[in-house]
Protein backbone atom coordinates (compact mmCIF):
# COMPACT_ATOMS: atom_id res chain seq x y z
CA UNK A 1 0.00 0.00 0.00
CA UNK A 2 1.04 3.64 0.28
CA UNK A 3 4.53 4.09 1.70
CA UNK A 4 6.83 7.00 2.43
CA UNK A 5 9.66 5.21 0.64
CA UNK A 6 9.95 2.22 -1.70
CA UNK A 7 12.18 -0.82 -1.28
CA UNK A 8 13.11 -3.57 -3.71
CA UNK A 9 11.50 -6.88 -2.75
CA UNK A 10 13.52 -10.07 -2.77
CA UNK A 11 12.63 -13.27 -4.54
CA UNK A 12 10.22 -11.83 -7.11
CA UNK A 13 9.90 -13.20 -10.61
CA UNK A 14 9.64 -9.80 -12.28
CA UNK A 15 9.16 -6.12 -11.45
CA UNK A 16 6.75 -3.66 -13.03
CA UNK A 17 7.58 0.02 -12.64
CA UNK A 18 4.69 2.34 -13.32
CA UNK A 19 4.95 6.13 -13.01
CA UNK A 20 3.55 9.39 -14.24
CA UNK A 21 5.89 12.27 -15.08
CA UNK A 22 6.04 13.32 -11.40
CA UNK A 23 6.83 9.86 -10.12
CA UNK A 24 9.57 8.79 -12.50
CA UNK A 25 12.51 10.00 -10.45
CA UNK A 26 11.61 8.09 -7.33
CA UNK A 27 11.75 4.81 -9.26
CA UNK A 28 15.24 5.22 -10.79
CA UNK A 29 17.08 3.88 -7.76
CA UNK A 30 14.91 0.75 -7.71
CA UNK A 31 15.43 0.21 -11.44
CA UNK A 32 19.20 0.38 -11.02
CA UNK A 33 18.95 -2.13 -8.14
CA UNK A 34 16.89 -4.43 -10.36
CA UNK A 35 19.52 -4.13 -13.12
CA UNK A 36 22.29 -4.96 -10.63
CA UNK A 37 20.39 -8.09 -9.61
CA UNK A 38 19.64 -9.09 -13.20
CA UNK A 39 15.95 -9.10 -12.37
CA UNK A 40 13.52 -8.86 -15.29
CA UNK A 41 11.40 -5.70 -15.30
CA UNK A 42 9.11 -3.46 -17.37
CA UNK A 43 9.07 0.31 -16.99
CA UNK A 44 6.20 2.46 -18.22
CA UNK A 45 5.72 6.18 -17.88
CA UNK A 46 2.24 7.62 -18.45
CA UNK A 47 2.15 11.30 -19.39
CA UNK A 48 -1.60 11.54 -19.92
CA UNK A 49 -4.56 9.87 -18.27
CA UNK A 50 -5.75 8.74 -21.70
CA UNK A 51 -2.67 6.54 -22.04
CA UNK A 52 -3.62 4.56 -18.95
CA UNK A 53 -6.05 2.34 -20.84
CA UNK A 54 -2.95 0.32 -21.70
CA UNK A 55 -2.34 -0.50 -18.01
CA UNK A 56 -5.06 -3.16 -17.82
CA UNK A 57 -3.63 -5.09 -20.72
CA UNK A 58 -0.08 -4.73 -19.46
CA UNK A 59 -0.78 -5.87 -15.87
CA UNK A 60 -3.24 -8.64 -16.69
CA UNK A 61 -0.66 -10.40 -18.88
CA UNK A 62 1.77 -10.79 -16.00
CA UNK A 63 2.41 -14.09 -14.26
CA UNK A 64 2.22 -14.93 -10.54
CA UNK A 65 5.16 -13.55 -8.58
CA UNK A 66 5.22 -10.24 -10.44
CA UNK A 67 5.69 -7.22 -8.18
CA UNK A 68 4.42 -3.74 -9.00
CA UNK A 69 5.74 -0.29 -8.05
CA UNK A 70 3.54 2.76 -8.58
CA UNK A 71 4.78 6.31 -8.19
CA UNK A 72 3.12 9.59 -9.09
CA UNK A 73 0.39 12.07 -8.23
CA UNK A 74 -2.12 10.94 -5.62
CA UNK A 75 -4.95 10.42 -8.11
CA UNK A 76 -2.70 8.58 -10.56
CA UNK A 77 -1.52 6.19 -7.83
CA UNK A 78 -5.08 5.54 -6.72
CA UNK A 79 -6.25 4.80 -10.28
CA UNK A 80 -3.42 2.34 -10.99
CA UNK A 81 -3.87 0.65 -7.59
CA UNK A 82 -7.55 0.11 -8.28
CA UNK A 83 -6.80 -1.38 -11.70
CA UNK A 84 -4.22 -3.74 -10.19
CA UNK A 85 -6.56 -4.83 -7.40
CA UNK A 86 -9.34 -5.46 -9.90
CA UNK A 87 -7.04 -7.64 -11.99
CA UNK A 88 -6.20 -9.75 -8.94
CA UNK A 89 -3.11 -8.21 -7.36
CA UNK A 90 -3.31 -8.17 -3.56
CA UNK A 91 -1.92 -5.52 -1.24
CA UNK A 92 1.15 -7.70 -0.79
CA UNK A 93 1.97 -7.52 -4.51
CA UNK A 94 2.70 -3.82 -4.85
CA UNK A 95 4.11 -0.68 -3.22
CA UNK A 96 2.96 2.85 -3.95
CA UNK A 97 4.53 6.22 -3.44
CA UNK A 98 2.04 9.09 -3.81
CA UNK A 99 3.70 12.44 -4.49
CA UNK A 100 2.29 15.78 -3.43
CA UNK A 101 -0.51 16.71 -1.06
CA UNK A 102 -2.87 13.87 -0.27
CA UNK A 103 -6.43 14.85 0.40
CA UNK A 104 -8.35 12.40 2.58
CA UNK A 105 -12.01 11.61 2.31
CA UNK A 106 -13.88 11.99 5.59
CA UNK A 107 -17.24 10.35 6.29
CA UNK A 108 -19.53 12.11 8.75
CA UNK A 109 -20.60 9.66 11.47
CA UNK A 110 -24.02 11.27 11.66
CA UNK A 111 -25.18 11.79 8.06
CA UNK A 112 -22.56 9.69 6.18
CA UNK A 113 -21.87 12.73 3.98
CA UNK A 114 -18.35 12.93 2.57
CA UNK A 115 -15.89 15.84 2.82
CA UNK A 116 -12.27 16.34 1.78
CA UNK A 117 -9.65 17.07 4.43
CA UNK A 118 -5.96 17.97 4.38
CA UNK A 119 -4.28 18.09 7.77
CA UNK A 120 -6.84 19.94 9.90
CA UNK A 121 -7.96 18.03 13.02
CA UNK A 122 -11.55 19.33 12.87
CA UNK A 123 -13.95 20.26 10.10
CA UNK A 124 -17.58 21.24 9.84
CA UNK A 125 -19.61 18.72 7.89
CA UNK A 126 -20.80 20.41 4.69
CA UNK A 127 -23.91 18.24 4.67
CA UNK A 128 -25.31 18.44 8.22
CA UNK A 129 -23.29 21.26 9.78
CA UNK A 130 -21.99 19.28 12.76
CA UNK A 131 -18.40 19.73 13.85
CA UNK A 132 -16.35 16.60 13.18
CA UNK A 133 -13.11 15.35 14.64
CA UNK A 134 -10.90 13.69 12.01
CA UNK A 135 -9.92 10.21 13.18
CA UNK A 136 -7.50 7.59 11.89
CA UNK A 137 -10.27 4.98 11.66
CA UNK A 138 -10.12 4.04 7.98
CA UNK A 139 -12.54 2.10 5.80
CA UNK A 140 -11.11 0.45 2.74
CA UNK A 141 -14.61 -0.12 1.38
CA UNK A 142 -15.41 3.60 1.46
CA UNK A 143 -11.77 4.68 0.99
CA UNK A 144 -12.42 7.20 3.75
CA UNK A 145 -11.69 8.12 7.34
CA UNK A 146 -14.36 8.46 10.01
CA UNK A 147 -15.34 11.88 11.34
CA UNK A 148 -16.59 11.76 14.93
CA UNK A 149 -19.01 14.22 16.50
CA UNK A 150 -17.75 15.69 19.74
CA UNK A 151 -20.15 16.79 22.47
CA UNK A 152 -19.23 20.14 23.93
CA UNK B 1 -39.34 -0.90 40.44
CA UNK B 2 -38.18 -3.73 38.22
CA UNK B 3 -38.74 -7.30 39.31
CA UNK B 4 -36.20 -8.99 41.55
CA UNK B 5 -36.23 -11.54 38.75
CA UNK B 6 -34.76 -9.01 36.33
CA UNK B 7 -31.97 -8.11 38.74
CA UNK B 8 -31.28 -11.79 39.50
CA UNK B 9 -31.08 -12.67 35.81
CA UNK B 10 -28.93 -9.67 34.87
CA UNK B 11 -25.67 -10.90 33.35
CA UNK B 12 -23.23 -9.46 35.88
CA UNK B 13 -20.02 -8.95 33.91
CA UNK B 14 -17.27 -9.16 36.53
CA UNK B 15 -15.36 -12.13 37.91
CA UNK B 16 -13.50 -12.30 41.18
CA UNK B 17 -11.05 -9.47 40.46
CA UNK B 18 -11.70 -5.92 41.61
CA UNK B 19 -9.68 -4.62 38.66
CA UNK B 20 -10.95 -4.50 35.08
CA UNK B 21 -8.78 -4.59 31.94
CA UNK B 22 -9.36 -5.66 28.35
CA UNK B 23 -8.74 -9.37 27.94
CA UNK B 24 -9.92 -12.41 26.06
CA UNK B 25 -12.55 -13.38 28.61
CA UNK B 26 -14.41 -15.90 26.45
CA UNK B 27 -15.52 -19.17 28.02
CA UNK B 28 -17.20 -22.27 26.54
CA UNK B 29 -20.96 -21.86 26.06
CA UNK B 30 -23.13 -24.53 27.67
CA UNK B 31 -25.85 -25.21 26.63
CA UNK B 32 -24.95 -24.04 23.10
CA UNK B 33 -27.83 -21.59 22.50
CA UNK B 34 -27.19 -18.66 20.17
CA UNK B 35 -30.10 -16.56 21.44
CA UNK B 36 -32.13 -15.76 24.55
CA UNK B 37 -35.74 -14.60 24.79
CA UNK B 38 -36.45 -12.31 27.74
CA UNK B 39 -39.47 -10.44 29.12
CA UNK B 40 -38.73 -7.39 26.93
CA UNK B 41 -39.01 -9.45 23.72
CA UNK B 42 -42.02 -7.75 22.10
CA UNK B 43 -40.89 -4.24 22.94
CA UNK B 44 -37.45 -4.90 21.46
CA UNK B 45 -38.83 -6.59 18.33
CA UNK B 46 -41.00 -3.54 17.65
CA UNK B 47 -38.07 -1.20 18.14
CA UNK B 48 -35.79 -3.31 15.96
CA UNK B 49 -38.24 -3.56 13.10
CA UNK B 50 -38.95 0.15 13.22
CA UNK B 51 -35.23 0.96 13.07
CA UNK B 52 -34.71 -1.45 10.16
CA UNK B 53 -37.55 0.22 8.28
CA UNK B 54 -36.43 3.80 8.95
CA UNK B 55 -32.64 3.36 8.82
CA UNK B 56 -31.76 0.33 6.70
CA UNK B 57 -28.41 1.85 5.71
CA UNK B 58 -27.16 1.87 9.29
CA UNK B 59 -28.89 -1.32 10.55
CA UNK B 60 -28.11 -3.84 7.82
CA UNK B 61 -25.22 -4.60 5.49
CA UNK B 62 -24.34 -7.65 3.45
CA UNK B 63 -21.86 -8.70 0.82
CA UNK B 64 -23.31 -10.75 -2.03
CA UNK B 65 -21.06 -13.78 -1.42
CA UNK B 66 -22.54 -14.44 2.02
CA UNK B 67 -25.89 -16.03 1.15
CA UNK B 68 -24.92 -19.60 2.10
CA UNK B 69 -23.53 -18.45 5.44
CA UNK B 70 -26.68 -16.42 6.05
CA UNK B 71 -28.88 -19.48 5.50
CA UNK B 72 -26.67 -21.43 7.87
CA UNK B 73 -27.11 -18.74 10.52
CA UNK B 74 -30.88 -18.69 9.98
CA UNK B 75 -30.91 -22.48 10.38
CA UNK B 76 -29.11 -22.23 13.73
CA UNK B 77 -31.29 -19.39 15.05
CA UNK B 78 -34.71 -20.75 14.08
CA UNK B 79 -33.82 -24.21 15.40
CA UNK B 80 -32.65 -22.68 18.69
CA UNK B 81 -35.89 -20.69 19.03
CA UNK B 82 -38.13 -23.72 18.43
CA UNK B 83 -36.02 -26.08 20.53
CA UNK B 84 -35.54 -23.91 23.63
CA UNK B 85 -38.79 -21.91 23.45
CA UNK B 86 -41.21 -24.52 22.05
CA UNK B 87 -44.27 -22.80 23.53
CA UNK B 88 -43.84 -19.67 21.44
CA UNK B 89 -41.81 -20.67 18.36
CA UNK B 90 -42.64 -23.56 16.04
CA UNK B 91 -40.50 -24.81 13.20
CA UNK B 92 -41.58 -27.53 10.81
CA UNK B 93 -39.02 -28.65 8.23
CA UNK B 94 -40.03 -30.96 5.45
CA UNK B 95 -36.92 -31.25 3.32
CA UNK B 96 -36.35 -27.73 2.02
CA UNK B 97 -39.92 -26.66 2.74
CA UNK B 98 -39.85 -24.81 6.06
CA UNK B 99 -42.71 -23.35 8.08
CA UNK B 100 -41.76 -21.00 10.92
CA UNK B 101 -44.33 -19.78 13.39
CA UNK B 102 -43.69 -16.94 15.84
CA UNK B 103 -46.53 -17.00 18.39
CA UNK B 104 -45.27 -13.86 20.17
CA UNK B 105 -45.94 -11.78 17.09
CA UNK B 106 -48.59 -14.11 15.63
CA UNK B 107 -46.71 -14.51 12.35
CA UNK B 108 -46.36 -17.54 10.14
CA UNK B 109 -43.84 -17.90 7.30
CA UNK B 110 -43.46 -20.60 4.67
CA UNK B 111 -40.31 -20.59 2.60
CA UNK B 112 -37.91 -22.82 0.72
CA UNK B 113 -34.65 -23.20 2.62
CA UNK B 114 -31.76 -21.94 0.48
CA UNK B 115 -34.00 -20.05 -1.94
CA UNK B 116 -33.74 -16.34 -1.18
CA UNK B 117 -36.62 -15.47 -3.48
CA UNK B 118 -39.03 -17.12 -1.00
CA UNK B 119 -38.27 -14.63 1.81
CA UNK B 120 -38.97 -10.90 1.83
CA UNK B 121 -35.58 -10.16 3.41
CA UNK B 122 -32.15 -11.71 3.20
CA UNK B 123 -31.89 -14.74 5.54
CA UNK B 124 -29.86 -13.04 8.29
CA UNK B 125 -32.08 -9.97 8.14
CA UNK B 126 -35.14 -12.22 8.46
CA UNK B 127 -33.73 -14.18 11.42
CA UNK B 128 -32.76 -10.96 13.18
CA UNK B 129 -36.35 -9.73 13.08
CA UNK B 130 -37.33 -12.58 15.44
CA UNK B 131 -34.58 -12.34 18.05
CA UNK B 132 -33.43 -9.61 20.44
CA UNK B 133 -29.80 -10.14 19.46
CA UNK B 134 -27.83 -8.14 16.95
CA UNK B 135 -26.37 -10.59 14.45
CA UNK B 136 -22.94 -10.33 12.84
CA UNK B 137 -21.31 -12.79 10.46
CA UNK B 138 -17.53 -12.75 10.21
CA UNK B 139 -16.20 -14.61 7.17
CA UNK B 140 -12.75 -16.20 7.31
CA UNK B 141 -10.25 -15.87 4.46
CA UNK B 142 -6.56 -15.04 3.93
CA UNK B 143 -5.87 -15.80 7.60
CA UNK B 144 -8.25 -13.11 8.78
CA UNK B 145 -11.88 -12.45 9.70
CA UNK B 146 -14.05 -9.93 7.90
CA UNK B 147 -17.35 -8.36 8.84
CA UNK B 148 -19.24 -9.27 5.68
CA UNK B 149 -22.83 -9.30 6.97
CA UNK B 150 -24.55 -7.73 9.90
CA UNK B 151 -27.89 -6.68 11.30
CA UNK B 152 -27.18 -4.14 13.99
CA UNK B 153 -29.93 -2.19 15.74
CA UNK B 154 -28.45 -1.78 19.23
CA UNK B 155 -24.78 -0.88 18.73
CA UNK B 156 -22.71 0.42 21.63
CA UNK B 157 -21.65 3.58 19.81
CA UNK B 158 -20.22 2.19 16.57
CA UNK B 159 -21.24 2.31 12.93
CA UNK B 160 -22.00 -0.79 10.90
CA UNK B 161 -22.16 1.38 7.78
CA UNK B 162 -18.57 2.51 8.32
CA UNK B 163 -17.11 -0.75 9.66
CA UNK B 164 -18.77 -3.07 7.11
CA UNK B 165 -16.23 -5.16 5.20
CA UNK B 166 -13.41 -4.48 7.67
CA UNK B 167 -11.07 -7.06 9.15
CA UNK B 168 -11.19 -7.84 12.88
CA UNK B 169 -8.21 -5.62 13.69
CA UNK B 170 -9.43 -2.74 11.51
CA UNK B 171 -12.76 -2.74 13.35
CA UNK B 172 -11.00 -2.50 16.70
CA UNK B 173 -8.44 0.23 15.84
CA UNK B 174 -10.41 2.96 17.65
CA UNK B 175 -10.09 1.16 21.01
CA UNK B 176 -7.13 2.64 22.93
CA UNK B 177 -4.90 -0.02 24.46
CA UNK B 178 -6.48 -2.85 22.49
CA UNK B 179 -3.25 -3.41 20.57
CA UNK B 180 -0.95 -3.51 23.60
CA UNK B 181 0.68 -6.89 24.26
CA UNK B 182 -0.78 -7.86 20.83
CA UNK B 183 -4.15 -8.45 22.46
CA UNK B 184 -5.94 -7.86 19.14
CA UNK B 185 -3.74 -10.44 17.40
CA UNK B 186 -4.24 -12.98 20.18
CA UNK B 187 -8.01 -12.59 20.16
CA UNK B 188 -8.05 -12.86 16.35
CA UNK B 189 -6.05 -16.11 16.55
CA UNK B 190 -8.45 -17.42 19.20
CA UNK B 191 -11.49 -16.59 17.06
CA UNK B 192 -10.01 -18.26 13.99
CA UNK B 193 -9.52 -21.47 15.97
CA UNK B 194 -13.13 -21.70 17.16
CA UNK B 195 -14.52 -25.05 16.06
CA UNK B 196 -17.99 -26.05 14.96
CA UNK B 197 -19.91 -27.59 17.85
CA UNK B 198 -17.87 -25.74 20.50
CA UNK B 199 -19.30 -22.24 20.81
CA UNK B 200 -17.93 -19.61 23.20
CA UNK B 201 -19.35 -16.59 24.96
CA UNK B 202 -18.24 -13.50 26.81
CA UNK B 203 -19.68 -10.39 28.44
CA UNK B 204 -18.78 -6.81 27.67
CA UNK B 205 -19.96 -3.89 29.79
CA UNK B 206 -20.25 -0.14 29.92
CA UNK B 207 -22.30 2.55 31.61
CA UNK B 208 -24.72 4.74 29.78
CA UNK B 209 -26.29 8.07 30.62
CA UNK B 210 -29.90 7.33 29.70
CA UNK B 211 -31.55 4.06 28.80
CA UNK B 212 -31.85 3.78 25.04
CA UNK B 213 -30.82 0.56 23.35
CA UNK B 214 -30.14 2.02 19.90
CA UNK B 215 -27.00 3.98 20.74
CA UNK B 216 -25.69 4.15 17.20
CA UNK B 217 -22.74 6.34 16.32
CA UNK B 218 -25.05 8.03 13.81
CA UNK B 219 -27.24 9.40 16.62
CA UNK B 220 -24.48 10.10 19.15
CA UNK B 221 -25.02 13.86 18.79
CA UNK B 222 -28.50 13.33 20.35
CA UNK B 223 -28.06 10.67 23.02
CA UNK B 224 -24.48 11.61 23.97
CA UNK B 225 -25.65 14.93 25.42
CA UNK B 226 -27.12 13.16 28.45
CA UNK B 227 -23.59 12.46 29.70
CA UNK B 228 -23.34 16.11 30.73
CA UNK B 229 -26.55 15.99 32.76
CA UNK B 230 -25.60 13.30 35.26
CA UNK B 231 -25.29 14.50 38.86
CA UNK B 232 -24.66 12.77 42.18
CA UNK B 233 -28.39 13.18 42.89
CA UNK B 234 -29.79 11.72 39.65
CA UNK B 235 -27.07 9.14 38.89
CA UNK B 236 -28.96 6.19 40.35
CA UNK B 237 -31.95 6.90 38.16
CA UNK B 238 -30.31 8.22 35.02
CA UNK B 239 -27.26 6.01 34.62
CA UNK B 240 -27.75 2.48 33.35
CA UNK B 241 -25.49 -0.49 33.45
CA UNK B 242 -25.21 -1.94 29.96
CA UNK B 243 -24.00 -5.49 29.35
CA UNK B 244 -23.59 -7.24 26.03
CA UNK B 245 -23.78 -11.02 26.11
CA UNK B 246 -21.77 -12.02 23.05
CA UNK B 247 -21.82 -15.55 21.63
CA UNK B 248 -19.57 -17.03 18.99
CA UNK B 249 -20.49 -20.00 16.81
CA UNK B 250 -18.45 -21.51 13.99
CA UNK B 251 -20.70 -22.34 11.03
CA UNK B 252 -19.45 -25.72 9.75
CA UNK B 253 -20.33 -25.37 6.06
CA UNK B 254 -19.43 -21.79 5.22
CA UNK B 255 -16.69 -21.64 7.89
CA UNK B 256 -18.01 -18.25 8.95
CA UNK B 257 -18.44 -17.16 12.57
CA UNK B 258 -21.88 -16.18 13.81
CA UNK B 259 -21.54 -13.51 16.45
CA UNK B 260 -24.71 -12.72 18.40
CA UNK B 261 -24.96 -9.74 20.73
CA UNK B 262 -27.73 -9.49 23.32
CA UNK B 263 -27.79 -6.14 25.08
CA UNK B 264 -29.12 -6.04 28.66
CA UNK B 265 -29.73 -2.82 30.58
CA UNK B 266 -30.31 -2.21 34.25
CA UNK B 267 -30.78 1.07 36.06
CA UNK B 268 -27.85 1.77 38.37
CA UNK B 269 -30.11 2.05 41.45
CA UNK B 270 -31.50 -1.43 40.70
CA UNK B 271 -28.05 -2.81 39.96
CA UNK B 272 -26.66 -1.75 43.33
CA UNK B 273 -29.50 -3.31 45.34
CA UNK B 274 -27.31 -6.38 45.35
CA UNK B 275 -24.64 -5.28 47.84
CA UNK B 276 -21.75 -7.45 46.54
CA UNK B 277 -22.24 -5.85 43.10
CA UNK B 278 -22.23 -2.37 44.61
CA UNK B 279 -19.01 -3.09 46.51
CA UNK B 280 -17.14 -4.65 43.63
CA UNK B 281 -18.26 -2.20 40.98
CA UNK B 282 -17.29 0.78 43.18
CA UNK B 283 -13.80 -0.66 43.52
CA UNK B 284 -13.53 -1.34 39.78
CA UNK B 285 -14.77 2.09 38.71
CA UNK B 286 -12.46 3.84 41.16
CA UNK B 287 -9.42 2.03 39.78
CA UNK B 288 -10.40 2.14 36.08
CA UNK B 289 -7.71 3.83 33.95
CA UNK B 290 -8.60 6.85 31.87
CA UNK B 291 -8.03 5.17 28.50
CA UNK B 292 -10.84 2.74 29.33
CA UNK B 293 -13.27 5.29 30.80
CA UNK B 294 -12.69 7.52 27.76
CA UNK B 295 -13.46 4.78 25.30
CA UNK B 296 -16.48 3.53 27.25
CA UNK B 297 -17.77 7.10 27.38
CA UNK B 298 -17.87 7.26 31.18
CA UNK B 299 -15.24 9.96 31.79
CA UNK B 300 -17.66 12.91 31.88
CA UNK B 301 -19.66 11.49 34.76
CA UNK B 302 -17.39 8.98 36.46
CA UNK B 303 -16.77 11.24 39.49
CA UNK B 304 -20.45 11.86 40.23
CA UNK B 305 -21.24 8.15 39.85
CA UNK B 306 -18.44 7.36 42.31
CA UNK B 307 -19.86 9.89 44.77
CA UNK B 308 -23.29 8.31 44.42
CA UNK B 309 -21.86 4.81 44.97
CA UNK B 310 -19.90 6.02 48.04
CA UNK B 311 -23.11 7.43 49.49
CA UNK B 312 -24.93 4.14 48.91
CA UNK B 313 -22.09 2.13 50.45
CA UNK B 314 -22.37 4.24 53.63
CA UNK B 315 -26.05 3.31 53.92
CA UNK B 316 -25.36 -0.45 54.00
Amino acid sequence: MNQDHLSLMEGKRKFLFCADSQGVRSLYILVSQAIDENAPFDFHIFQEESEESFVDEWISHQKMGTYLYISGAVDFVKRIQNKALKIGFTEHDFQSLPIGPAKKKLVCCTCHGESEVDVEPHITCAHCGLELEVSDHYSRRLDAYLGYVTIR
Amino acid sequence: MVSTEKIRSFPYPFGEHDVYRYSNNAIPLNPPIAIEVTETYIEEMNLKRELLKKHPERCYYSEPHTMDAQWEALDQILHDLSKYYPETFKLVTNGDQWIFNNLHTDEKYSFTFGDSTTLDEEPLDFAGRHVQEDLILMMQRDGDLFLDVGQLCFPANWSLYFDAGMSFKEIHTPIPGFKSDSLDERILQFLMRIEAGSPWWRKNWSLMAGNILDTSLETFAEWGQARKKVTKENAGEMVHFRVEVQKLFRLPKSNGILFTIHTHMLQLQEFIQHTPWLEQFSAILKELPEFITDYKGISLYREVVLEYLEGELKKR
